[in-house]
């Protein structure tokens, strides 16, 4: 019992980022309307974040920004502070997220103007005649 | 195997749930408003997981990006489509089956596999031991920023970093590129929507005192991104709130009067030109592109303090741009385009 | 200056589309003149990183920012990635001369910022090229990605939702790339290629599962990107529906690179052993490679739209690409880098000669071929070399990354790939042989006649001389003359360039 509750207790960072990234996924493949699949995309972006950001934990860790003694050292343990790389990369990535976002929604108002509607099937139809 | 207690695991686990029903929620919804409400949730939730795993710049990034803007980006194009989705939907393609099963079999392969992964917050984990420690050793020295987020992203990953604003800089044009060319037959029905008086005395009572406190924050996250989380981006993003702001509570005409379609488009492009142009004048003084170095000698400092000031020059650059972008996301968006009337 | 070229190749482009994007007022010309003049000058850098790279015979490492990696990001360009840069900015610099007339017939407004992307297109995909970061690469393959979002939704009315589909598919693509990148990060705590091969070459992680996850996600990105069958059924919709220059940019450059990209993670950050040995996929690979070529080629050849038949070629060209590359032999990756070149060439030439075609008779199907070689002689004959290059026959390029290819798969037994080659080839000159017979021999009128209009009793009976303008022809031709001149200069092409990047193990 121990084993498996220390097994959870060890991983259960990288379950959620992965169950999250396929809901994620299975929003962007199976549902039929296109601002449902936008949603997803963004779930299963983060979902990645999420992923690469729990890396950086360490136990017993602070915020990776340094902390000075009294006569104005800084003080350099670094297993004192979290793993400041994935947080760097992470913050790239949201920023190209929400670029991503909004060139997919501005597809979308365009997609409504032709097409008049942004449920898939019916943009299919639209476009066969 | 002992765990600190500094991780309140249980706290994890019920945001981690959380979110997974709120993900859940988000694509189950029919009303495409409420999903998209249930989104910024989720974003929220998440910011306070990254808070938790002391990733405070970017839980800070995410709250201003995914739980304020993305929503308001959202629900600006929402009100464009049709809010219901459908639901009869009888027939399903088969390929889509056939990806949903090799999905789930890549799921149940890829969890199976965390067994092999570095238990979690390991202090002795590759990632934690490799690059990381001397990060946070020599940054101070080399760069004197406190920040080793703001370090690493400005100065070491520079070049990342520029990129990333000219990332935002891209979406700015190709959401102008593909929304703004309005037909006449379009524009005739844009003026069908109904239009917003702005006119509501509470609201814009509350804009007035808080868009000033906002935007001297931005200031202040911006220039201390030295010493506290913070940066050019998350400045920016506020920054740029305040405006989006501006245009909820009064209307979007009034928020364009104050910024103006040509100051926004300078200022998308002024902010990576300024990132460029400081990368490329360390070029023209004899070191490599972005060695801030370079520029000890015009500004009269020790080289380590002159990679600070680089730093902060080139967050300004970002900050620009990414108000800039921002505002210029909400304008087409929330108009569709015309730039006439916002959300 | 000498040691600054890889970083100012990058930039100029990049500062290049800062200024298109204010430079609105000052008119379509200065627009074209000032985006001709930054690709001309990354083309030049280019080839001054090419020929330092040739003369010393060691890759040029430039550090970004001064800082020494694996801390900071380096860009490096070895033999590969200089071939390919310089293929990258001399395609995009011949698409910006070729861009004259079709570009402000597609953008009838906003013509500068359409141009800004453009020049962000090629910023992006020169950067991924000469990264040597894993991080650094994932964020210029969204800047590419992103602004062929903006260039290819310019395309005719419904290509807003190809270019969705296209959107979500390389989203996906990029994120499992991001993905994999996250967990090579867990296992070896670097980003920076070289120091992962060396970590990833220590024989604890030799067996390790997630590094095995990470390389897969990677290697599964880079194909969603590079359309690799049967993750291909967004490229023909989204470049068919684009308009002329965006297809002439992206169709040849795009997947290319996406290729180039597999190449690296295969063979610089990860080994030949590590693959052929540890990861025992090659011949499921090979399979999938040659079905692509094959019922590329098949699917070509069912199509009536000149552009569509184009683009599935594409989709059969990746197959050699990729099949050459899991070959596991000298032969199979001499075939696999020079198609890369080859094909990027090949691939222009054909969509700058179908542009042409468009361009004048407003017509995309493949009656719009009929009587080319009375009205258009010169597209004509640059798109019969071309044709000729894409079958296989000497001297053209075509035929030599062919050969390649060839000798890799009897080398390494894998007959399937060898029939694919040829039934591929063979498909090929049936589909060229049945344009260029329209062409040749279709007379005028028939063409008026099966267009089905009334405008048949006007048109004049005597033919006329229609060529394109002189600022398409001229690119058109330079193309037609490199598949030549590629083709004749094989030998020095590999070996100066491709045999210096072999990697180890093969």
């Amino acid at each position: 019992m121990d084993e498996l509750f220390y097994f959870i207790i060890a991983k259960y960072n990288y379950w959620a980022a992965l169950v999250l990234l396929f809901i994620g996924l299975f929003g962007m493949i199976v549902k039929n309307n296109l601002m449902k699949k936008i949603i997803g995309m963004v779930i299963f972006q983060t979902a990645i974040l999420l992923f690469i950001v729990s890396i950086g934990v360490k136990r017993g860790a602070t915020v990776p920004i340094l902390q000075f003694s009294p006569d104005k050292q800084p003080l350099l343990d670094a297993t004192a502070y979290a793993n400041p790389l994935p947080h760097v990369l992470i913050l790239t990535a949201i920023v190209v997220g929400v670029a991503v976002l909004g060139v997919a929604l501005a597809l979308l108002q365009k997609i409504q103007r032709v097409h008049g509607t942004i449920e898939e099937d019916e943009i299919l139809e639209d476009m066969r005649k | 195997m002992t765990w600190d207690t500094s991780l309140l695991w249980q706290f994890d686990i019920l945001i981690l749930l959380m979110m997974v029903i709120c993900a859940v929620t988000a694509l189950a919804l029919e009303g495409l408003l409420s999903s998209a409400i249930v989104t910024g949730a989720y974003s929220f939730l998440i910011c306070l997981m990254w808070t938790h795993m002391r990733a405070v710049d970017v839980a800070f990034t995410e709250a201003a990006v995914g739980a304020a803007i993305s929503t308001v980006l959202f629900l600006g194009t929402a009100q464009y489509v049709n809010r219901w989705i459908k639901k009869d939907r009888p027939r399903e393609q088969g390929i889509k089956q056939i990806t949903l099963v090799i999905a789930v079999i890549c799921a149940v392969m890829m969890l199976n596999a965390t067994r092999d992964l570095p238990e979690w917050a390991d202090p002795a984990s590759p990632a934690s031991t490799h690059l990381s420690p001397r990060y946070i050793e020599q940054a101070y020295f080399e760069t004197a920023t406190p920040n080793v987020v703001t370090a690493v992203l400005a100065d070491y990953r520079s070049y990342d970093t520029m990129f990333e604003a000219v990332v935002v800089f891209a979406a700015a044009l190709v959401v102008m590129v593909v929304l703004r060319r309005t037909s006449h037959k379009h524009r005739m029905a844009l003026h069908l929507r109904p239009k917003r008086a702005g006119r509501d005395t509470v609201l814009r009572g509350a804009a007035q005192s808080i868009i000033p406190v906002m935007q001297i924050f931005a200031l202040y996250v911006l220039f201390h991104g030295h010493y506290s989380p913070g940066g050019g981006f998350q400045g920016g993003v506020i920054f740029g709130a305040s405006f989006i702001l501006l245009a909820l509570c009064y209307n979007l005409k009034f928020s364009m009067n104050r910024f103006r379609e040509h100051a926004v488009l300078w200022c998308c492009a002024g902010g990576v030109l300024l990132y460029a142009g400081i990368g490329a004048a360390c070029l023209a003084m004899g070191w490599n592109f972005l060695g801030y170095g370079a520029l000890a000698g015009v500004l009269g400092v020790s080289d380590v303090m002159a990679r600070s000031h680089g730093i902060l020059a080139v967050e300004i650059g970002v900050g620009i741009t990414v108000m800039a972008v921002m505002v210029s996301l909400y304008n087409d968006l929330a108009s569709g385009g015309d730039l006439e009337e916002g959300l | 200056m000498m040691d600054q070229t890889p970083a100012i190749m990058i930039l100029v482009p990049v500062f290049a589309s800062l200024a298109l994007t204010l430079i609105g007022p000052l008119g379509h010309r200065a627009a074209y003149g000032l985006l001709i003049i930054s690709i001309a000058g990354s083309l030049a850098a280019a080839l001054a990183t090419m020929v330092q790279v040739v003369q010393t015979g060691q890759a040029v490492h430039y550090r970004m920012g001064d800082w020494i990696p694996p801390m900071g990001i380096e860009l490096v360009i070895d033999h590969l990635s200089a071939g390919v840069l310089v293929l990258i900015s001399a395609c995009a610099l011949l698409t910006a001369i070729y861009s004259m007339h079709t570009a402000r017939q597609d953008n009838p407004d906003r013509l500068n910022h359409y141009y800004a992307l453009f020049a962000l297109l090629v910023a992006g995909l020169l950067g991924m090229t000469a990264t040597g970061d894993v991080f650094n690469l994932y964020v210029l393959l969204e800047i590419s990605a992103l602004s062929s979002y903006g260039l290819l939704a310019r395309g005719k009315g419904k290509a807003y939702y190809a270019t969705f589909r296209y959107l979500m598919m390389g989203t996906i693509g990029a994120s499992f790339y991001l993905l994999g990148v996250g967990y090579i990060y867990i296992m070896t705590g670097s980003l920076n290629m070289a120091d992962l091969a060396e970590i990833l070459s220590r024989p604890e992680l030799e067996a390790s599962v997630s590094v095995r996850i990470g390389f897969s996600l990677i290697i599964l990105g880079v194909w969603i990107k590079m359309a690799l069958f049967p993750l291909h059924a967004w490229l023909p919709n989204a470049y068919s529906r684009a308009g002329t220059t965006t297809a002439c940019l992206i169709a040849p450059l795009m997947t290319k690179v996406s290729v180039y990209v597999m190449l690296r993670i295969m063979f610089t950050v990860f080994s030949a052993d590590y693959i052929f040995q540890q990861i025992a996929w090659s011949r499921l690979v090979i399979y999938l490679a040659s079905a692509a070529a094959v019922l590329g080629m098949i699917t070509a050849l069912s199509q009536r739209d000149l552009r569509k038949m184009l683009t599935y070629i594409i989709v059969a060209e990746i197959g050699y690409l990729t099949g050459g590359a899991w070959l596991a032999n000298t032969a199979g990756y001499t075939g696999a880098v020079y198609h890369i070149l080859a094909d990027g060439l090949m691939t222009l030439c054909l969509f700058m000669a179908v542009g042409a075609i468009i361009y004048r008779t407003g017509e995309s199907t493949a009656a719009a071929m009929q009587g080319l070689f009375q009205r258009m002689p010169v597209t004509a004959g640059v798109l019969l070399v071309a044709a000729a290059s894409v079958v296989g026959v000497p001297p053209t390029c075509g035929f030599f990354s062919k050969w390649y290819l060839l000798q890799g798969a009897v080398k390494a037994g894998e007959w399937v790939f060898v029939a694919a080659l040829i039934i591929a080839g063979l498909l090929a000159a049936i589909l060229f042989f049945r344009l260029l017979e329209r062409a040749f021999f279709g007379r005028l009128e028939d063409a008026v006649t099966e267009n089905g209009s009334e405008k048949s009793q006007e048109v004049p009976r005597k033919i006329r001389l229609e060529e394109a303008p002189l600022t398409m022809l001229l690119p058109l031709v330079i193309t037609g003359a490199a598949l030549f001149g590629l083709g004749i200069y094989t030998n020095e092409v590999v070996q100066y360039l491709i045999r210096w990047s072999m990697p180890a193990g093969i």
